[in-house]
């Protein structure tokens, strides 16, 4: 434990659940109907919102992704997200130095970016096959 | 060696296209659109194989070599990310062939816009810009030939070998036998692209070892600016949201959405496309980029052979005549897509309301072979003048193309839209283009950026104005 330094640790949490809540409301949004009015109840209920983040924003993340299928807010919002990343390289220093296959570093980062996309166009389809 | 692959690969083409083409190309729509009964794999592969062309053998090697890997992530991305562009438009035009019969671009136009002039300038510069893109594929198909053979095989007779080839399996089978080709075409083409990455990094010592070597020598290669810092944060934004704009308006591709068996088949499709690129792109660029190891100082379009002297440098006369067949297969299946289609909209769009002879007639299919003809004719002759690099030659064809988007998309999306405003947008849009290309506007004007994105802002402006005028 003398690794941990005490000071770091708050917000090492912090940004821990900054990072997960994100992507447990992204599950959330994939789940059926029931599942999301439970989790949203529960959330009211116990009002356990992550540090930096207020249950008005948590509930404005609900109203923009409805209960109601089709809607297309989160599969925009990854399509988006994957755009706005892809434009990263220009504006950060990443490394270039060879890794996997010599390949440089960054192209990986934009390999991942790529998925993003993937998802969210997958996403977009998934929400909208009834049609 | 090479002659009896090449002549067994015709063969099997010419075959394919008999047995597929068969008695399916009776109706215009059974021969342009295939009877709109195309699945899920058909169409990703016909849709695949139609955009990645002779540019994806030459001119992404060609530019792997010039720029490094940051070419691969830009392309990947980019042509990725068409599949948003797509998404949005391809199945609403889908739709809308299913429900009202449309067979070309311009007759969704036309019907949206209820302006003859405006269907009638869709058109044509649909036809333009395509031929020098068109012309591209002869131009590449035949360096390759010429090279496969060392010479023997000249530039000339090869195009004209290639093009009469492309023109007799297209004119027996129309869309079928186009697609159902696409397929073979594109998987031969991508394995073997396949296979010459592993052999030639094998030689070179394994791709780790090959790229890590190079590094050493070159590390600007491997800098996500590329080499002389070529992506500037402008180019890098231009090139990565320009194939949004451009890739659905590629007649050839704005047919594909109507050949879907069902919207479902459709969005498959055009997701699995938005994943290949990550793959495919990476192949003709690591071949493209480990050049500099084999042959470090090749000047401007020399850099354009690269793929072809890396094969006959590094592998061996089965494998190299084998890579060279996918090249010409890829090549040859776009081709073969851009006739059908071009020809589809000589045919529809100006042979019939010039004649006065209403959609569905006898000789419709007919004339449309006719077309065929004609345009593998001017293929041929800005072929043997090529205007331009290989390169240069794609960014024209395909920005002239992009600027037809914005009023597209607002006939697609059903949006209000006086059509007056969609042609000066269109007009503005390729007069400005012309200017910039050649040289009477000043390049400062465009602060870094590539020309055509400064034209697509006005052109979505003056969309956006017509719009707004017609909502009040």
């Amino acid at each position: 434990m003398s690794s941990i330094n005490n000071d770091v640790l708050p917000a090492q949490l912090f940004a821990l659940d900054q990072a997960i809540w994100p992507m447990y409301l992204l599950m959330v949004s994939l789940s059926g109907r029931k599942t999301r009015q439970h989790s949203w109840n529960t959330l009211c209920r116990t009002n356990s919102t992550p540090p930096g983040i207020s249950l008005e924003q948590i509930l404005l993340i609900f109203n923009l992704y409805s209960m109601r299928p089709g809607n297309r807010v989160i599969p925009l919002f990854i399509i988006l997200g994957a755009f706005l990343l892809s434009q990263s390289n220009v504006l950060f220093s990443f490394s270039f130095t060879p890794l996997l296959l010599g390949l440089p570093t960054w192209t990986y980062w934009f390999i991942g970016t790529h998925v993003l996309l993937i998802v969210g166009l997958y996403l977009l389809m998934f929400r909208f096959r009834h049609k | 060696m090479i002659y009896l692959i090449l002549f067994i690969y015709l063969i099997i083409t010419f075959w394919g296209s008999l047995v597929f083409g068969r008695g399916k190309s009776d109706t215009a729509e059974n021969y342009f659109l295939a009877g709109r009964s195309l699945k899920t794999l058909t169409l990703f592969f016909t849709i695949l194989a139609t955009n990645f062309s002779a540019f994806y053998f030459l001119g992404f090697a060609g530019e792997g070599y010039r720029i490094g890997y940051a070419y691969y992530t830009m392309i990947a991305m980019g042509t990725s990310f068409a599949g948003i562009s797509m998404y949005a438009l391809g199945t609403r035009i889908w739709r809308a062939g299913r429900e009202q019969g449309f067979v070309t671009p311009s007759e969704l136009i036309l019907a949206r816009s209820g302006s003859k002039p405006l269907a009638a300038l869709f058109a044509l510069v649909m036809v333009i810009y395509t031929l020098p893109y068109l012309a591209l594929q002869i131009v590449g198909g035949g360096y390759i030939l010429e090279k496969l053979t060392n010479g023997d095989i000249s530039y000339g007779m090869a195009v004209i070998v290639l093009t009469i080839f492309t023109i007799v399996y297209v004119l027996i089978g129309g869309m079928q036998s186009v697609a159902r080709t696409d397929v073979k075409q594109g998987t031969l083409a991508f394995l073997l692209m396949t296979l010459a990455v592993i052999i030639i990094t094998s030689k070179l010592g394994g791709i780790t070892h090959a790229n890590k070597e190079l590094f050493t020598i070159r590390p600007e290669l491997f800098s996500p600016q590329g080499e002389g810092g070529f992506y500037t944060p402008q180019k890098w934004f231009s090139y990565t949201v320009f194939w949004v704009f451009c890739i659905p308006m590629f007649p050839q591709l704005f047919m594909r959405f109507y050949v879907a068996r069902t919207s479902a088949h459709l969005k498959k499709s055009i997701i699995l496309y938005a994943i290949a690129p990550l793959f495919v792109s990476i192949l003709p660029v690591i071949i493209g980029v480990l050049g500099h190891l084999t042959f470090p100082d090749l000047k401007g379009n020399e850099a354009d052979q690269i793929l072809p002297m890396m094969l006959v440098e590094h592998t061996g006369e089965w494998i190299g005549a084998l890579v060279m067949v996918g090249a010409i297969a890829a090549f040859m299946s776009t081709l073969d897509s851009q006739l059908l289609a071009l020809s589809t909209i000589l045919t529809r769009d100006f042979y019939l309301p010039v004649t006065g002879r209403s959609k569905g007639f006898k000789g419709e299919v007919f004339i449309g072979r006719v077309s065929v003809v004609l345009l593998s004719l001017i293929g041929l002759i800005i072929a043997f003048n090529p205007f331009d690099t290989i390169f240069d030659m794609g960014k024209i064809a395909f920005a002239g193309l992009s600027i037809l988007f914005p009023s597209a998309m607002m006939y697609v999306l059903g949006k209000p839209l006086p059509p007056l405003f969609a042609i000066i947008s269109i007009v503005t849009g390729e007069a400005l283009l012309l200017l910039f290309y050649y040289g009477i506007l000043p390049q400062a004007w465009l602060m870094g950026f590539e020309s055509f994105i400064p034209i697509l802002v006005i052109c979505f402006l003056i969309v956006a104005v017509g719009g707004w005028r017609k909502r009040k």
